[in-house]
């Protein structure tokens, strides 16, 4: 999975946590490389903020081990773990003012930090996130936007192993998320510290992240770079919430490396076999993911493509791309994708759906 | 002024006037006037009366203690209590614990400090401690301990509510981000949850305080009347001795104390609360 000479930064082996009945992580196991951008990705109360509550001390496992560059933190309370955390909604002290949060855990420090080398310190780390000047303001002064940098300012100044970020941009306008999400990867390249971000978001950790730990019901579904899981994602849980997919369901006729599928109308078509997912077998209940940019429109049935005829049921003008949902006979109905220059096509329309073969993904239908 | 806005105000603004405005402006008046030959009030211009006014600063000396030692002690016992409920006790024990501290107050205030002069007196927790063995004798009553204890234990839920409430809408995520920036938990206690409790604090202290600037009884009853204070001053030179003028100087001057100290409190709370609310770190 990865290569041993890298340093691992922190490390889950099969740690559990209930709250009551709930669990809430369910023997996860990961290993997070020092200086990645890792994610947590998942529908909310799957469990992501206990991760991150574990590695920050805030919560104790109820079996299993973790570890934060590669020592076990078991007896380590949260004040004395190198690991600092941006909460979700920022949790700045309203009694002081930003420099006073922003220097909160230099003044921690013992032996204590001079003052003068503390101011310096919260200065670096202000301009680090664009906020010089902004010293002496108190935090109801400031836009969103900005205290979230003043909470990223007060985590980074300790430069800690790892940071930990519990959904840090849920709280700002589209806009300013975006922004957002550009500063933070540039600023996770520049200080070259291990974030451990959280998002039910998945275009957000798509364009952030190195590595995506997808879970579900407190358990880690599939791991892997985002264009692996876009890829090819393990399960139809993953195909669906990593993206869009079309999903046509049937059953297998012939598996090999191409898989034959019959659809519930009884129409054979082919899609390559998943690479990494459980192998398919004769009989079994199958589904096919296939990516609505991957579907294209036309008039006539194409050699060498997989192809089902239907109608235009809605069209959805995007800008830059045109979405149409199109009911077909034989695979129900189809989201498809296309760049706006090349489709002109109408509600009502008679169109052919075609994707070339390998665009399909041949999973198990659990 | 419209009038449902006339409506509303007017009861209030009677009451006021007739019991609050119209006493100060004649004790007011009084204070500059003289006794007449039989006792009572006689009409004249003088600073007299003022002048007498340290011949009763022990009194206030006394006073300014037992309100001082009152808010003190008050504070001692209220603050882990309030800290206690806002943050350890769970719902049900926050309840009973709740009722517990209120319930007595349903009773009179003099059946509860006759209880504690009997709980005190040679007969009461003296005489269990002696029979155990425990002292061999132990005097309570009519000692500064018994009037504190009886301040405290009359003054409890004034002080705690008050922190309490401040305490309670203290966020706790506030307490979850200190320990991450590598504060243990008496940083975190010192640097966040007291200077945020700090309104709460200041209220029930100014609250106690005031109130205890005329209190006489709680003494009078568990402390003996061994010591004077400006509320027997006040009784003894109106009912006793009928010298009314200089009781009036008397009175002027409590409120000239009180007056210092509500506008201390107001200008601490808009220090703690306003605009210009510095970092009140203890560290
Ligand atoms: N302190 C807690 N007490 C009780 N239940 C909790 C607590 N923290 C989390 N849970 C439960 O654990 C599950 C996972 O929660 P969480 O980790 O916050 O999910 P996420 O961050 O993915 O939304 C949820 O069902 C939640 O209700
Ligand atoms: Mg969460």
């Amino acid at each position: 999975m990865m290569q041993p000479t890298v340093a691992i930064d922190v490390e889950f082996r099969n740690v559990a946590k209930s709250f009551g009945a709930v669990v809430a992580v369910d023997n996860v196991n990961f290993q997070i490389p020092k200086g990645s951008f890792f994610t947590f990705l998942g529908p909310s109360g799957c469990g992501k903020t206990s991760c991150l509550r574990l590695i920050g001390g805030f919560e104790q496992p109820d079996s299993g081990e973790i570890l934060i560059a590669s020592e076990s933190v078991a007896q380590v309370p949260a004040y004395e773990r190198h690991v600092n955390m941006v909460f979700q909604h920022y949790a700045l002290f309203p009694h002081m003012h930003v420099a006073g949060n922003v220097g909160y855990g230099l003044r921690q420090r013992r032996p204590r930090m001079s003052a003068r080398e503390i101011s310096k310190h919260v200065a670096d780390s202000l301009a680090l996130v664009r906020l010089s000047g902004y010293d002496g303001r108190r935090s109801w002064e400031l836009s969103g936007g900005q205290q979230q940098r003043v909470a990223l300012a007060r985590a980074l100044v300790n430069k800690p192993t790892v940071l930990l970020l519990d959904e840090p941009l849920a709280a700002l306008d589209r806009k300013l998320r975006k922004d957002m999400q550009v500063e933070l990867k540039n600023l996770q390249r520049e200080v070259g510290i291990t974030f451990v971000f959280v998002t039910h978001d998945q275009e957000e950790a798509l364009s952030m992240s190195d590595r995506i730990a997808v879970m579900r019901d407190g358990k880690i579904v599939q791991e892997g770079s985002p264009t692996d899981l876009y890829s090819q994602p393990l399960d139809r849980y993953v195909a669906g919430f990593i993206g869009q997919s079309n999903f046509i369901v049937g059953t297998v006729v012939e598996a090999g490396d191409q898989v034959t599928i019959k659809t519930e109308r009884s129409v054979l078509f082919r899609a390559p076999k998943s690479k990494v997912a459980k192998s398919l077998l004769a009989g079994d209940n199958a589904v096919v993911a296939i990516r609505p940019e991957r579907i294209s429109l036309g008039n006539k049935h194409e050699a060498g493509v997989e192809s089902f005829a239907g109608r235009v049921a809605q069209v959805t003008f995007l800008g830059d791309q045109t979405e149409f949902h199109v009911e077909t006979e034989q695979a129900g109905r189809l989201l498809v994708r296309m760049s706006s220059g090349h489709a002109s096509f109408v509600s009502g329309d008679p169109v052919i759906a075609y994707w070339k073969r390998e665009a399909g993904l041949a999973l198990l239908n659990e | 002024m419209s009038l449902p806005t006339f409506l509303l105000l007017a009861p209030a603004t009677l009451w006021y006037l007739l019991l609050l405005v119209a006493p100060l402006v004649i004790v007011a008046v009084f204070s500059f006037g003289a006794r007449a030959p039989e006792g009572g009030y006689a009409p004249a211009f003088t600073f007299e009366q003022y002048s007498n006014l340290p011949t009763r600063i022990t009194p206030f000396i006394n006073t300014l203690k037992l309100a001082s030692l009152g808010t003190f002690f008050g504070v001692l016992i209220a603050y882990p209590l309030a800290y206690f409920l806002a943050t350890r006790a769970t719902a049900r024990l926050k309840s009973i614990l709740v009722a517990l501290i209120i319930v007595p107050f349903w009773t009179s205030f003099l059946i509860r400090t006759y209880a504690w002069v009997t709980i005190m007196s040679s007969r009461g927790i003296p005489a269990i401690l002696i029979r155990l063995g425990l002292v061999n004798e132990l005097v309570l009553l009519n000692t500064p301990f018994a009037i504190v204890l009886g301040i405290v234990y009359n003054y409890l839920p004034l002080m705690t509510f008050p922190i309490y409430v401040s305490l309670e809408r203290l966020d706790k995520r506030l307490l979850e981000a200190s320990k991450d920036l590598g504060a243990n938990q008496l940083g975190t206690f010192l640097q966040i949850t007291l200077p945020l409790s700090a309104s709460g604090l200041v209220t029930g202290s100014m609250l106690v305080f005031i109130l205890l600037m005329g209190e006489y009884l709680i003494p009078a009853l568990l402390g003996g009347g061994k010591i004077f204070f400006v509320g027997n001053a006040l009784v003894d030179l109106f009912l006793q001795s009928r010298n009314w003028p200089f009781g009036s100087a008397v009175a002027m001057a409590l409120n000239f104390i009180m007056l210092i100290i509500v506008s201390l409190y107001l200008w601490l709370t808009a220090r703690l609360s306003g605009e210009q609310r510095q970092a009140v770190s203890l560290l």
